[in-house]
């Protein structure tokens, strides 16, 4: 008896010496399958995929309804040339019209507002990490190395020229900070910003390794240095618009005036911009881009904006694919052969805009009665650019077979049958749908889209506008346009127009070649003309009559809310709440 | 389970064996001569404690202990429904009365955290395990350990307080053998009712008139609805059309226990089956779509003498639920419910064929049958073991142990799944009958859906203990030291691990003055090495100033101890894991090139947080207990708690321009003060006898420190910080616009365009603008500060009888957050009769709701002070009615003891709300169910 008790009191002890030692690595790490800043820079094939990263949020700052700004209802439905189904709560434009804009949303992330202020600080982070640790890759050549610095020079430009536009002054970042650095940068002064981007333009343009442009079977997507010229031209001609360059901003904003505006009248900035548009073209022309204009007058305009540059783009300065196969749904009007959620809609009053191809306007005061049997009359002569962008009633949809034409009529009474695409039968709001990125695709569900950031055209478009404030009309303004018309068969400009009717001209031939590519918004804000957001907006009511013509009236839709304060976006209110002394912009 | 074959007296066992038998001691069950009665523990005196027992008046610390006789009545399914009101400071929140998903949420002590983890650690015998992995008939004892001093042996997980279930064990000496059943119908306490058709249609009009629109129904219209006789004006009560008045349930137990003095046994069997309330379910062949829940429960536990000094037990449980519901998801089931119209289509168009409309196509009676079924196992397994060592010839009082625990669960769902066809009625232009539509959407038949949602997990314990006891003179020691490893394996993720060593010095003075040394220092992988361990000591003490012995001198005060403690324990599920670790992780994908194919990108993750570690959570308690007039007992305790090192986000207070995602950090603090209290007043006499209870608790939160943001000069309302934590938010409601003067002349609210009979807002910062910086604290959450039970019971000669109420004070309900009863016509085309008396012109002056409209209203559907209402009540949780049959003596070593009983749970509620149940607003129901049953034990 007495030896079992030594046995199990040894016994016991014995487990208990043994279980500690066994214990000692029982919380041990879980296995790393992960990467850490020391091995994601350990390999170049890692280091890649951070360059990659930088365009993460960039894809959503182009143009089509793939991206998620505004609910999907997209930037273009908060200007005139577009407009969104106005009974989807979804679509957050409506909020817009409705005058309903503030800062818990418009900026906000996940808001579905116009921007993600946050998203442009993000990618700055990214773009900074990347340039000060790629020096540690071991497996990379000094010129590739050099290259990613020049690339992401060029995406903070690209960021600080985004914010610019939309915030005025912002804080000045300079390097990746750290999470044990004082967190107090105010913003810094527009003009500021304004060199800071010019400077960070400067440094991609001198890299020697940055290219001029990528090589588009594997990189097409990504900055280069042609984009830098064009970035820079665009930066440019805002800085010398009415909104930023004067000494009385469009609110005033007490002594924190120069957080908006330039706080003086410099006439030289439009020279200046007009100097850097014409660089850019230079550049650009010399390293291979130019006006596409070898596919005829009625598909110019859809190569220019559609095709990669595989296909014979050579216009697209920057674009990007969006991924195979996306829903095309938001972009296509209801009830179409495949469905539709009227996401963005041509509005009458940007149909307007298109001349015909002999530089004569239609006039919609009137009611136009079409000859029997012929819905596409009031259309037939407008400038090709129409045709590829805007869908409308009895135009040929479906090209191949089984072709579908639209049918965006109602009947006069009962016995005249209702069109399968009008307000009766599809419940579609308007009667003009949008066509431009969907040539090509009409009879699917999906597409695979190309939408360009970028384009040659917009550099041509920049000089004409630079060159008309700077010195007035000249026939290099002429001929800068001319480049855009005559490439889709419209004839030249009529060489007797003074500066302001040249302005006008050159405004409305930039919202009818930029059309949806996210430009409107901005221009008009920058030219100081938000009262057009006002309205009123217009559409079209197509009736087809007993005799089977089609009666085309034009009435108003709706009124849209604009207030002063809304030349610039409100920084998101839980931003400013941080207490670190970010000033909020005026009337917000 | 440890000590089942407890000692009956209390001072035969503090002279015989005077340590606080802190650990099993099965090896005294050679001594016991005379088993108690009924109950296994002689008069509650004796309290399982953390890794041990003892006597109450020597507990120095915060603990309430209920027995398996206080839950026993109770037909509920979930162990956890047992427990309302029973426990002074635990907050048992009520859910659904699904079949099998009726489990309800726990809390100790109100509110002590804004972190991850709020929920009590709970301990089956011993090892972590889910409460209601145990039925009801195999509990001994239900112990809740609530101050520091108590649960500092679970130091780093036990903040959050410790509940310990321990299961019955046998005695020696007999065996008999219980037969447990019950068997009543339920039915649902509360169902939210509609507008029927008519008055839909009169106060839809009205809506579209509010909304400037046309009409939609005409005179005729609602004039054919309220005859209701014609196919073409459908009135849907879809309530009474798929949910029936009651469902079955029925529960029976089997147990046996007993033994000898080498081995004791406890055994039980169990089956429950609750049925759902959804009608026509049995309407397919071969199968039924109602919610249903089977189950099998068994428990075996074994306590062997396996040679002198070494005793083993081994308890093993287990549990099988199997449960049916139709295939599709509860909550979009009563989403339609709610949501479909009662005029748009009836149940059937025609014989067989559903009606509906493309835009409501999920008719409810096919969406309850004809969507297929869903099946849902789960199995828990459960074994433990302990060998214990007595080494008293080592050294007397030494005792020496080890235990092991091995869990699994495993649970799958899978189903069948099919569509159905509805089919539209419309009248036909010509002869104006009603004409049926092709069908909508295609009858399928039933296809199987592979497992949907499937898991195991399973985890694993081992501990080996230390056991010092010894009495020198007046002192009594008993030192308890521990080594705790745990590691739990959730399906592929990162095991979770945890390990301890804790220790406690127990001494006693004179029997009169107690005192507790606890210390514990523990830790998880989750963290940083150098902040995974937390070293967490409590303190207490207690003084009998009045002992029974006195009591006859004193008269009055028969019994009064004084206690207090102080300490810190931790809580170590913080919601992150790893957190101390810089990652790059894998970003979105991203096309380039001109095959438009992605590449895979990296990104930085959140940024490390080295320094991330547990919460820490300082308690302190200062209690009474009393005996008056030998019949009524008393207890109240005073405690605060400062709960700090709450993870806490960053992005409030770090500027964007930051560009990263900054980690949680452990910088949150909330302070919780509260008082409980308990009174029992039970008196016997010789054929009749009475007992009432009361406990309540007053529990109040405060936020000392959480990430903010600034609030702009005049609105520091703002704040969550100075606020209970769960204070709900929204701004002040007084009233509706009167005119569109009334709109003009008042600030401006931009949620959206208002109208007159929309909400009017209190522009709370006087800027002359109502928007998000007027939003402040409007009123408590749905955790109420003040909680109590109330129980009353008396018996004459056989008969008994007694009822269990509970309440809870000061919590509120928010209307806002369940759109589809309280926001007309928003998502819902249907109006609940909650809305009266809607705003109109003419009703202006009257109006109790804001103006119907048929668009989306983002003024009037806001968090406000409106959709606020007082969420007070108070339930009859349970009811009984009791009849005990004489026992059969003749010709029996075991007399056989039966009883018949009627019981009825959840019968009434008490409250202001009065629509749907207070504790559950929308979704399957609370279930009150009428019961009878018998209880016979050979």
């Amino acid at each position: 008896m007495k030896s079992m008790f030594r046995i199990i009191t040894y016994l016991f002890i014995f487990i208990s010496v043994g279980s500690f030692q066994s214990c000692r690595k029982y919380l041990e790490m879980p296995p790393q399958t992960s990467f850490n800043v020391d091995s994601v820079f350990s390999r170049y094939q890692n280091a890649e995929r951070l360059i990659f990263d930088l365009y993460q949020f960039q894809g959503r700052a182009l143009a089509t309804a793939l991206n998620s700004k505004m609910g999907l209802s997209s930037v273009a439905t908060i200007t005139d040339e577009a407009i969104c189904f106005t009974a989807q709560n979804g679509y957050t434009s409506n909020n817009v019209y409705a005058g309903s804009v503030n800062s818990t949303w418009f900026t906000v992330n996940g808001a579905n507002g116009e921007d993600v202020y946050d998203n442009h600080w993000r990618t700055i982070r990214k773009a900074f990490i990347l340039k000060e640790n790629i020096d540690r890759v071991p497996d990379a050549p000094e010129d590739v190395k050099r290259r990613i610095k020049g690339e992401c020079a060029a995406v903070i430009a690209l960021e600080y020229f985004e914010m610019f536009k939309r915030y005025g002054g912002v804080p000045i970042v300079r390097k990746s900070l750290s999470e044990a650095e004082e967190f107090i940068i105010p913003r810094a002064p527009l003009d500021s910003v304004y060199k800071y981007i010019l400077a960070l333009c400067d440094e991609a343009i001198a890299n020697p390794d940055f290219p001029a442009r990528v090589p588009d079977e594997k990189d097409f997507g990504r900055l280069s240095k042609a984009f830098v010229y064009g970035l820079k031209s665009r930066t440019m001609l805002y800085a010398a618009s009415p909104l930023f360059n004067t000494d009385k901003p469009y609110q005033e904003f007490g002594k924190n005036n120069n957080l908006i505006c330039f706080m003086r009248t410099d006439k030289n900035l439009w020279a200046q911009a007009a100097k850097a548009a014409s660089d850019a073209i230079t550049y650009c022309e010399q390293n291979g881009y130019g006006i596409v204009k070898t596919f005829g007058a009625a598909r110019n305009y859809k190569v220019a904006c559609e095709d990669l540059p595989r296909a014979g783009n050579t216009e697209v300065i920057y674009g990007t694919f969006q991924g195979i196969n996306q829903s095309k749904l938001y972009w296509l009007g209801r009830g179409t052969n495949v469905g539709g959620y009227a996401a963005t809609e041509p509005t009458q009053n940007h149909i307007e805009k298109y001349q015909n191809t002999d530089g004569t306007q239609v006039n919609w005061n009137t009611p136009i009665t079409t000859p029997v049997n012929d819905p596409t009359f009031p259309y037939k002569r407008l400038d090709p650019r129409f045709h590829l962008s805007v869908a409308y009633n009895g135009c040929l949809w479906v090209t191949t077979n089984p072709t579908y034409n639209l049918e965006i009529y109602d009947g006069v009474d009962a016995s005249v049958p209702n069109g399968r695409n009008g307000f009766n039968i599809a419940r579609t709001q308007f009667a003009y749908f949008t066509r431009k990125w969907l040539n090509g695709f009409e009879s699917s569900g999906v597409w695979t889209p190309m939408s360009p950031y970028m384009r040659l055209a917009e550099m041509y478009l920049n000089l004409a506008e630079a060159l008309n404030e700077a010195n007035g009309p000249s026939a290099q303004v002429f001929d800068a346009l001319d480049v855009i018309r005559s490439r889709s068969g419209m004839p030249l400009v009529d060489r007797t127009l003074n500066q302001a009717a040249l302005r006008a001209y050159i405004e409305r031939e930039r919202s009818v070649e930029l059309y949806l590519e996210n430009h409107r918004y901005f221009d008009v804000k920058r030219m100081l003309q938000g009262e057009v957001f006002k309205g009123p907006i217009y559409d079209v009511r197509v009736i087809r009559q007993k005799n089977a013509s089609y009666t085309y009236t034009k009435y108003k839709y709706h009124d849209r809310a604009w207030f002063t304060h809304w030349y610039l976006h409100p920084f998101p209110y839980n931003e400013v709440n941080k207490g670190y002394g970010l000033i909020q912009n005026p009337g917000w | 389970m440890y000590l089942h074959m407890m000692v009956p007296m209390i001072n035969y066992m503090r002279r015989l064996t005077p340590l606080a038998m802190l650990l099993p001691t099965t090896m005294l069950s050679a001594q016991v001569t005379e088993p108690a009665k009924d109950s296994i523990v002689v008069d509650n005196d004796v309290r399982v404690i953390a890794y041990g027992r003892l006597p109450k008046r020597e507990i120095t610390g915060s603990v309430s202990t209920l027995t398996g006789t206080d839950i026993e009545k109770n037909t509920v399914f979930s162990l956890g429904n047992t427990l309302y009101g029973k426990i002074p400071g635990l907050v048992v929140d009520q859910n659904s009365g699904e079949p099998g998903n009726d489990v309800p949420g726990f809390s100790m002590r109100g509110v002590t955290t804004f972190g991850f983890a709020r929920a009590p650690l709970v301990l089956v015998d011993g090892f972590i395990r889910d409460l209601n992995s145990v039925s009801v008939f195999d509990v001994e004892q239900i112990t809740v350990l609530k101050d520091a001093s108590a649960t500092a042996m679970y130091g780093i997980q036990a903040a959050n307080g410790v509940i310990l279930v321990t299961t019955k064990g046998g005695k020696p000496g007999q065996s008999k053998l219980t037969v447990d059943f019950s068997s009543g119908v339920q039915t649902p306490t509360r169902l939210p009712t509609f507008y029927q058709s008519g008055e839909f249609a009169q106060m839809y009009n009205q809506a579209l008139k509010n909304d400037n629109l046309p009409s939609l129904f005409s005179t005729a219209d609602i004039d054919g609805f309220k005859a209701g006789s014609s196919p073409l004006y459908p009135n849907v009560d879809w309530m009474q059309e798929m949910i029936a008045k009651q469902s079955p349930l029925a529960l029976l137990n089997v147990s046996a226990d007993g033994g000898n003095k080498f081995a004791t046994y406890y055994v039980s069997l169990g089956y429950l089956f609750n049925d759902g309330i959804y009608k026509h379910t049995d309407i397919n062949d071969g199968y039924q779509t109602n919610s249903k829940l089977n189950r099998i429960n068994f428990r075996s536990n074994v306590d062997v003498k396996v040679i002198k000094d070494v005793t083993l037990r081994v308890n093993l449980g287990g549990q099988i639920n199997d449960i049916n519901a139709p295939r599709m998801a509860t909550s979009d089931i009563w989403n339609r419910l709610y949501e479909y119209p009662t005029h748009l289509f009836p149940v059937f168009a025609k014989d067989g064929m559903l009606g509906g409309t493309a835009a409501f196509a999920d008719n409810p009676y096919g969406y309850i049958n004809q969507r297929g079924y869903r099946e849902t196992h789960n199995r828990f397994f459960q074994s433990d073991m302990d060998l214990k060592y007595d080494a008293g010839r080592l050294l007397p009082g030494l005792k020496l142990g080890a235990r092991v625990g091995f869990d699994n669960y495993y649970t799958v769902t899978d189903g069948w799944s099919k569509s159905f066809a509805v089919y539209q009625t419309s009248k036909d232009p010509i002869s104006g009958n009603p004409v049926v539509s092709a069908p909508i959407g295609n009858n399928t038949n039933l296809t199987y859906n592979s497992p949907y949602s499937e898991g195991q997990n399973r985890r694993s314990t081992a501990e080996l203990y230390l056991n010092y006891s010894r009495e020198f003179g007046q002192h009594r020691i008993d030192f308890l030291t521990l080594y705790n490893q745990t590691r739990q394996i959730i399906g592929r993720e990162n095991p979770y691990s945890m390990q301890s060593v804790n220790a406690r010095l127990h001494y006693a003075f004179q029997d009169r003055f107690f005192a507790d040394l606890t210390a514990s220092y523990g830790g998880t992988e989750a963290f940083a090495q150098g902040k995974r361990f937390g070293f967490f000591p409590a303190l207490s003490a207690a003084y009998v100033i009045v002992d029974k012995s006195e009591a006859a001198k004193s008269g009055a005060l028969d019994h009064l101890k004084l206690r207090a403690s102080a300490g810190m324990v931790g809580s170590s599920n913080v919601g992150t894991r790893f957190a101390y670790r810089e990652l790059y992780v894998g970003g979105g994908s991203y096309a380039f090139g001109n095959t438009n194919a992605g590449a895979s990108t990296i990104t930085e993750g959140t940024i490390a947080n080295p320094d991330l570690t547990f919460e820490q959570s300082y308690q302190y308690e200062f209690g009474l207990d009393a005996k008056l007039f030998h019949q009524l007992d008393l207890s109240v305790a005073l405690f605060q708690q400062n709960r700090t090192n709450i993870l806490t986000s960053q992005s409030t207070t770090i500027p964007a321009f930051f560009g990263g995602t900054l980690p949680n950090v452990n910088k949150g603090e909330v302070r919780n003060r509260g008082v409980e209290f308990s009174l029992l007043w039970k008196k016997q006499f010789r054929n009749a006898g009475f007992f009432a209870r009361f406990n309540m608790s007053i529990i109040k939160d405060k936020v000392l420190q959480m990430a903010e943001e600034i609030a702009p000069v005049g609105s520091e309302y703002f704040y969550r910080k100075g606020s209970p934590v769960f204070y709900t938010y929204g701004l002040e409601a007084i009233g509706f616009f009167a005119s569109q003067q009334d709109i003009a002349s008042s600030p401006v609210q931009i949620f959206g365009p208002v109208q007159p009979g929309d909400i009017k807002y209190r522009d709370r910062n006087n800027d002359g603008i109502i928007n998000n910086y007027d939003v402040g604290p409007i009123g408590n959450g749905s955790v109420p500060t003040k909680e109590f039970g109330l129980e009353f019971g008396f018996n004459i000669k056989r008969f008994d009888f007694q009822v269990m109420m509970q309440g809870q004070m000061d919590r509120n309900i928010n209307l806002a957050s369940y759109g589809n009863l309280f926001f007309p016509l928003r998502s819902s085309q249907k109006i609940s009769t909650f809305v009266t008396n809607p705003w109109t012109v003419d009703n202006a002056s009257n109006a109790a709701y804001p103006r119907l409209s048929t668009l989306e209203n983002a003024n009037n559907y806001r968090t406000s002070t409106f959709w606020l209402r007082d969420g007070d009540f108070l339930k009859v949780r349970s009811l009984e009615v009791g009849y005990d049959l004489k026992p059969i003596t003749k010709g029996r070593s075991n007399p056989v003891i039966s009883r018949l009983f009627l019981r009825g749970m959840n019968l009434f509620t008490f409250d202001r709300f009065k629509y749907t149940d207070p504790e559950n607003i929308s979704g399957y129901p609370t279930m009150k169910s009428f019961n009878a049953g018998f209880k016979v034990q050979f």
